[in-house]
């Protein structure tokens, strides 16, 4: 498993697709932060001047480099039929296996760390201090990195299992737009009002009371609201709406590491047990 | 090159992707039409689109994959042959998914569909038609360029997404209104005065025509007036405002602005093309 994990290692170093996500991340978070930093000089004194909300919206598209990046990384080992080599030479389908998701993981998390450390560097210089409390930050921090771990271990199951490269990196990029429009969607259903009042209306010129509220059909109550709720909290794309746009601290944030670090093992026990039964090339 | 066309119709009809490819549309037309109030939600053009991306980008990938550009090209065929036809039966086959996006959504759709005007659906429809062309045009050349299957797939649905972001940007900064109002108020909270200052992120003079062509030229960024020119018609009279009103007097440019993308990317994509090696 050691000489797998150097030699694999190296592969990552020396290709330019790690290179090219690392700069994706960091030209993605100096674009953020200039971009803070010129509305901040034209709307003065409006609260754009701090980098709040910057730190972790990278996360909400982190999964579509997730994506592209395990699709082209492991599609590449499928083709050449290195996993063969490597069990030839006497590897272990589960060692094979854990050796791409330890590599995956440390990269995508590098990726994610450069994009923070590219929002954190340039406010420094740029903008005002941040007014969220640092222990928010600090907690935040913590759960993306379990977020990413999280995505990354779902795109790794989907690219170990299908041999096609083509089609594997079709199908994580339709992954990854599904998990976050799926986190959008469900978030907005959880955002419901509970009661709707229509607008204003004008009769005869005259400006009439808004009617009385009706309660909102489409506001999830009980166990309804409480599935969403878990789903929301599950899924990697409704994670990082969470740490990416709220800015304070949810009631039981501990869940969400937990649910990450769930996720992460259900998807790499199913992977590596559907990764063990399958014929290599 | 009649050949060539009979030989990749067959082919492609053959392909399972075709398939699947033809019940996305018609699944995301049905959910498009299931869910409209007012107009479409651009959310399903969206999905239909990365649809597109998705088979063009494997069914061309297949053709660089398997040597078939190189074969066409040892059987006599010009350079020129081979890149219009394959962007010709995309076309034809994406068309073909829009139809059976509109076969789905229209039904389901009516309520919304129903006020507005058959000439002006008619128009709709021509600029839906010609920014699909547009978009596979976008889609073809860049299948065409890229010579790895999995990376052109990875850049086709990666170039969908951003013509979204950049429609929504310039969108964004062309809808900022020119003023924005301070209200002040007394010590009882009762308004006093109101103050009207110019908004500084108001885009004015070239920077806005530029932007406004570059929107339209944008085949995403025509999607957002075009759903707008269905929704004025279900909503209230006096919701209408002005910036909606402007888009149904440009609508029926919107073909030509297509049209020139086309033509634009159409060109640039064959000048390359020709120049590359075939493998």
């Amino acid at each position: 498993m050691k000489n797998l994990l150097s030699a694999t290692f190296r592969r990552l170093f020396k290709g330019k697709l790690f290179w090219i996500g690392m700069l994706a991340m960091g030209g993605f978070g100096a674009v953020a932060t200039i971009a803070r930093a010129r509305d901040a000089y034209i709307l003065q004194g409006m609260g754009y001047d701090t980098p709040d909300g910057l730190l972790f919206i990278g996360l909400t598209y982190f999964l579509i480099t997730v994506a592209a990046f395990d699709s082209l990384f492991i599609g590449a080992e499928h083709a050449d039929g290195t996993w063969r080599n490597k069990l030839i030479v006497g590897q272990g389908k589960v060692q094979i296996y854990l050796t791409y998701l330890i590599v995956t993981t440390a990269a995508t998390l590098l990726m994610h760390l450069v994009y923070i450390g590219v929002v954190l560097g340039l406010s420094a210089s740029l903008l005002n201090p941040f007014l969220t409390p640092i222990r928010v930050n600090v907690v935040f921090f913590f759960c993306s990195l379990a977020t990413v771990v999280a995505m990354n271990a779902l795109m790794v199951t989907l690219c170990m299992l299908v041999q096609n490269r083509a089609f594997v990196a079709v199908g994580a990029m339709l992954l990854a737009i599904g998990l976050m429009m799926g986190g959008m969607t469900i978030y907005q259903m959880l955002c419901a009002p509970e009661f709707l009042s229509g607008p204003p209306s004008t009769v005869n010129g005259v400006l009439m009371p808004s009617p009385e509220p009706m309660p909102n059909p489409k506001y999830l109550t009980g166990a309804k609201r409480a599935f969403f709720q878990f789903l929301h909290d599950f899924l990697p794309g409704g994670q990082a709406l969470t740490i990416g746009t709220t800015g304070e601290l949810p009631a039981n944030v501990w869940r969400l590491p937990v649910l990450s670090l769930s996720l992460a093992l259900l998807s790499t026990l199913g992977g590596a047990w559907g990764f063990c039964r399958r014929d290599l090339k | 090159m009649s050949n060539l066309l009979r030989a990749g119709f067959v082919r492609y009809l053959k392909n399972p992707l075709a398939v699947i490819a033809a019940v996305a549309s018609l699944v995301i037309g049905l959910l498009g039409g299931r869910n409209a109030v007012y107009t479409i939600d651009d959310v399903y053009l969206i999905a239909l689109f990365i649809a597109f991306a998705a088979f063009i980008s494997l069914l061309v990938g297949r053709e660089h994959g398997e040597g078939g550009f190189r074969n066409k090209a040892i059987a006599g065929y010009t350079k020129g042959q081979i890149f219009f036809s394959e962007w010709l039966l995309h076309t034809v086959f994406c068309l073909c998914l829009l139809l059976l996006f509109l076969v789905g959504f229209a039904p389901l759709a009516h309520e919304v569909l129903s006020p507005v005007p058959a000439r002006m659906l008619a128009l709709i429809a021509l600029c839906f038609v010609c920014m699909t062309v547009a978009v596979v045009t976008l889609l073809c050349v860049l299948s065409m360029l890229v010579s790895s299957r999995a990376v052109s797939a990875i850049l086709s649905v990666l170039l969908v997404i951003g013509l979204l972001f950049a429609s929504y940007k310039i969108e964004e900064a062309l809808s900022t209104p020119q003023y924005y109002y301070i209200s002040h108020y007394d010590e009882q909270n009762e308004l006093v005065w109101e103050e009207q200052k110019e908004s500084p992120l108001y885009v004015d003079g070239a920077a806005r025509t530029f932007l406004t062509h570059l929107n339209y030229t944008i085949p995403l960024g025509q999607s957002e007036p075009l759903i707008q020119c269905i929704g004025v018609w279900n909503y209230d009279v006096s919701w209408i405002d002005e910036h909606s009103c402007s888009h149904l007097k440009i609508v029926k440019f919107f073909p030509l602005y297509s049209l020139g993308l086309t033509v634009t990317i159409g060109g640039i994509g064959y000048a390359i093309f020709r120049r590359r090696d075939l493998r």
